[in-house]
């Protein structure tokens, strides 16, 4: 009985993951009927069957996904090298090696720049769908494949989120090779290492993991690749995937890795022993490790004469901190510090205020939904009326809001200002714990006015604190305070001082620049 | 093995004398020694500095933290007898210094608020730190001092820069000698705190610096009081300042820029709350540490719950009112601090002058562990 059943079994046809576990067969029939049923109702599979060789007695598949490839190659380098040339040069001074053709084609006749060889059908599977594409002889178990990635991509446009008056105007595309390339040309060095890694059981997306050997650390670098290694998902469509896998701490509004859409960025970050994530099919680079000061710190503050860099960044720091607290400070002291305001400003906000039907909290926090809500608006309409709609929308409801009585004026002014300022801060997801953050300190500061917003701050210190980034403290060079670095957060260090990088643990090389003679001008 | 660094252990032991000091001491010294309240403050400088003499001795010669050097000293039961009026002390030092804290929130600046929301407040925020454990304490408290100790020099100065009358400090040393004792006694004995260095020092990642580190706290230490005290004195007068409950509080209402900025009290508020949350993280850490060697537990963190509450009750029941806590700050502190923070470390010192030295290659107090 058993016998039977096994024998039963035997007979049944291999199920799909069992198949694409299948090396692949010597004998071509197979492996198309094996493709075949891999492939059925994938439209744009395209298998290419053909004969070469002297008297044409050596058969061939080429198969790739349309619109994957750029298929003049295929036919240039695969095709016309295979089925005319071979054949035009049938001739005694050109002796056919019968039992190694396989051979043959790899080393001489396939002219495309990138071959290699594989043996099983998953490989094969995973390599026509990034785009090559694969040639199977008769009678040998090992493909070619040949490098054919060509697809409709997105050309290299400026950054739309990092804009910069001064330096450079490149931006991250969807296509990784594109990307690595813009980091390779800036990155002339032999020590600049690209690992790559495939995750997601479905999606098969190529990551990559950049640093500078030499200069990143080397538990860093082995930290990440673990993480990565751990990571079993069916998708990673974008680095976001990747973010809340890797990060040391996960219930947390606050981000623990850097991101950015410039390969310049990337590259400063690279030089400072940092090191990037990038995944097929996202614009967006990861940088790791980072802490909570460096969210303040804009690629163009390097290309900015130091003096006008610092400047921005006292700036921004002022920013921040009205982003932050400017709502809550005006609401707790209009409803529980009144002699903390200049009699006679507070005359002018008492006026303004009368006839309001809302406690200042609650104005304020009416406003600041309406401010998040129409900025949400603006980025999510067509590019073409979304600055009017938000443009047109704040001015008409605020406007109306005013004249109706709902809201005062000051209040109209300081939610507006915040709003201005929270776009000072470079990083986006800087500024989205800024935002989220703000609400909690409003509430803290209706409920309990300047006690509360201590309390709030002290909590978020400790929660910052107690944060870490690939084992950098999240509040460094604060806390631990480090006053060499400190100098270069809170102002822009010349470059002629930057003599040191930022000091990372495990890191190799620290200096930056050689050291300068003090006989130097 | 939780590690801080020299920088980390000043700011610790900064948060666990300066913030209590700088709105307390000023009050009681002035009562005490009226215009000669900064001399005071100033020679509270020798008794500090012998103080910390003793503490270093202790650290010299002990291999132990605070409070094993208990029991290496005086024995198994006496240690942990010891031990556990040391967790009492530590508890009540944690409740006055929150009492004193909520009192003056509540009586000056949110007069209908209940005091157990500012004291529920406090204590939850501190529960949070101190689950998160003493690296992360450390790096809280020097943001708290970064913050703070500039920020309550620049209060001072711009009090200075007011309306003030130097003739107030004299005629000098027209108090008792007594007073003058008392008032430098109790200008020291808030100094008592750095007895927290005993535990904190064999945390530290270079303890041979230490010292140098206690030496900066009593360095500021008094340089920030005995500035509070000469700006009082010159800006309020000594009878006016009596008549104030918190006289640092009222020399920065007095505080005007440009006719335009007023009544910044609320900043200083804002910076005497982190001042505050310091000391009690710095004395409430002190607690569960203690409390985990005499009952040998694995750890102190979750201590961190259970002491919450007992800290929460002591602290509403201590003192009905502002006078009764007064006379606590002024007149009972000052004895429970004289005996456990300077009488027990003098007899440890003068036991262990008597002990032979750790052998070489030793860790001590002192003496960093070879990696």
């Amino acid at each position: 009985m058993r016998y039977k059943r096994g024998n039963k079994q035997a007979n049944l046809p291999l199920s799909t993951s069992e198949l694409i576990a299948k090396p692949i067969s010597k004998q071509l029939q197979e492996n198309i009927d094996d493709l075949h049923r891999l492939l059925e109702r994938c439209t744009d599979a395209v298998f290419k069957e053909f004969t070469f060789g002297p008297n044409r007695e050596n058969k061939g598949l080429v198969i790739f996904f349309d619109g994957l490839v750029d298929k003049t190659q295929i036919e240039v380098h695969l095709l016309k090298s295979l089925m005319l040339e071979l054949n035009m040069r049938n001739d005694d001074s050109f002796p056919w090696p019968k039992d190694e053709v396989f051979k043959l084609v790899y080393e001489s006749i396939v002219s495309s720049a990138e071959v290699k060889t594989l043996d099983n059908l998953q490989d094969l599977c995973h390599s026509i769908s990034s785009g090559d594409t694969v040639l199977l002889i008769d009678g040998y178990n090992t493909a070619l494949v040949a490098g054919t990635r060509s697809w409709q991509t997105r050309s290299i446009q400026s950054p739309e989120n990092e804009v910069v008056v001064r330096g450079p105007r490149e931006a991250f595309t969807e296509t990784l090779r594109f990307n690595t390339a813009l980091l390779r040309r800036r990155l002339k060095s032999a020590n600049f290492k690209i690992e790559n890694f495939v995750l997601g059981r479905i999606t098969k997306t190529d990551v990559v993991l950049c640093y500078i050997d030499g200069i990143a650390a080397e538990g860093l670098v082995t930290e990440v690749k673990q993480r990565l290694g751990k990571i079993d998902i069916d998708g990673i469509l974008d680095t976001g995937y990747l973010e809340e896998f890797l990060e040391d701490n996960h219930y947390t509004i606050f981000s623990q890795m850097e991101y950015t859409e410039k390969p310049d960025r990337v590259c400063g970050h690279l030089l400072e022993g940092q090191v990037c994530i990038m995944v097929d099919g996202s614009p967006i680079a990861l940088i790791a490790p980072t802490s909570f000061p460096r969210f303040w710190i804009a690629s163009e503050d390097y290309y900015e004469r130091y003096v006008v860099g610092s400047l921005f960044r006292i700036m921004r720091f002022v920013a921040f901190l009205i982003s932050l607290l400017l709502p809550s400070l005006f609401v707790a002291a209009i409803t529980y510090h009144q002699e903390m305001i200049p009699p006679p400003l507070y005359i002018t906000i008492a006026a303004t205020r009368e006839g309001i039907p809302f406690p200042a909290f609650v104005e304020a926090l009416l406003l600041e939904l309406t401010f998040e809500l129409l900025r949400e608006a603006g980025i999510r309409l067509p590019r073409a009326i979304g600055p009017a709609i938000s443009i047109v929308g704040a001015l008409i409801i605020g406007d109306a809001a005013v004249k109706a009585g709902l809201v005062s004026t000051p209040m109209v002014v300081v939610v507006a200002f915040t709003g201005i300022a929270s776009f000072i801060i470079p990083s986006y997801n800087g500024g989205i714990v800024v935002r989220i953050a703000r609400f909690g300190f409003l509430i803290s500061a209706g409920f309990l006015g300047l006690f509360g917003i201590m309390i709030a701050l002290l909590i978020m210190l400790i929660h910052m604190s107690n944060l870490n980034s690939f084992g950098l403290p999240y509040l460094s060079p604060i806390a631990p305070f480090d006053l060499g670095e400190m100098s270069d957060i809170i102002v822009r260090r010349p470059w002629f001082l930057n003599t040191m990088r930022p000091q990372m643990k495990g890191m190799k090389n620290a200096d930056r620049q050689a050291k300068r003679n003090s006989n130097d001008k | 093995m939780m590690r801080i660094n020299n920088l980390q252990l000043y700011c610790l032991l900064i948060l666990a004398t300066a913030p209590l000091s700088y709105l307390i001491t000023p009050a009681v010294i002035t009562h005490l020694a009226g215009n000669t309240n900064w001399l005071a403050v100033l020679a509270a400088l020798i008794p500090g500095a012998l103080l910390i003499y003793v503490y270093i001795y202790i650290l010299k010669k002990s291999i132990h933290p605070f409070p094993a050097i208990l029991e290496d000293c005086l024995g198994k039961i006496i240690g942990k007898i010891l031990g556990f009026v040391y967790i009492l002390v530590f508890l009540m030092a944690t409740a006055i210094t929150l009492r004193i804290f909520t009192s003056f929130i509540g009586s000056s600046i949110v007069p209908d608020t209940p005091l157990s929301v500012y004291i529920g407040l406090m204590l939850l925020t501190g529960y949070y730190a101190l689950r998160t454990g003493l690296e992360n304490i450390a790096r809280i408290s020097q943001v708290l001092v970064l913050i703070g100790m500039p920020a309550s020099f620049l209060i001072l100065l711009l009090v200075m820069g007011q309306h003030h009358e130097v003739g107030n400090l004299l005629p000098l040393l027209q108090t008792s000698f007594m007073d003058f004792g008392l008032a430098t006694y109790e200008g020291f004995i808030i100094l008592g705190n750095m007895i927290t260095v005993l535990t904190l020092a064999y945390f530290s990642t270079n303890r041979e610096k230490t010292p140098r580190t206690l030496f900066n706290v009593l360095f500021t230490y008094i340089a920030l009081t005995a500035l509070s005290a000469f700006t009082i004195t010159i800006h309020l007068g000594e009878d006016f300042a009596n008549l104030q409950a918190f006289p640092t509080f009222k020399l920065i209402r007095s505080i005007t820029i440009a006719d335009f900025i007023q009544n910044i009290d609320a900043a200083f508020i804002a910076l005497w709350i982190i001042g505050i949350f310091g000391a009690i993280m710095v004395l409430w850490f002190m607690t569960c540490y203690v409390t985990q060697h005499v009952f040998a537990l694995k750890d102190y963190r979750f201590l961190a719950a259970p002491t919450s509450v007992i800290i929460g009750i002591l602290t509403l029941k201590m003192g009905s009112n502002i006078e009764e806590e007064g006379i606590l700050l002024a007149s009972i502190f000052p004895v429970i601090y004289g005996i456990f923070y300077v009488f027990v470390p003098l007899v440890i010192f003068l036991i262990l002058l008597f002990k032979p030295a750790p052998a070489q290659g030793v860790a001590t107090g002192l003496k960093t562990p070879s990696a």
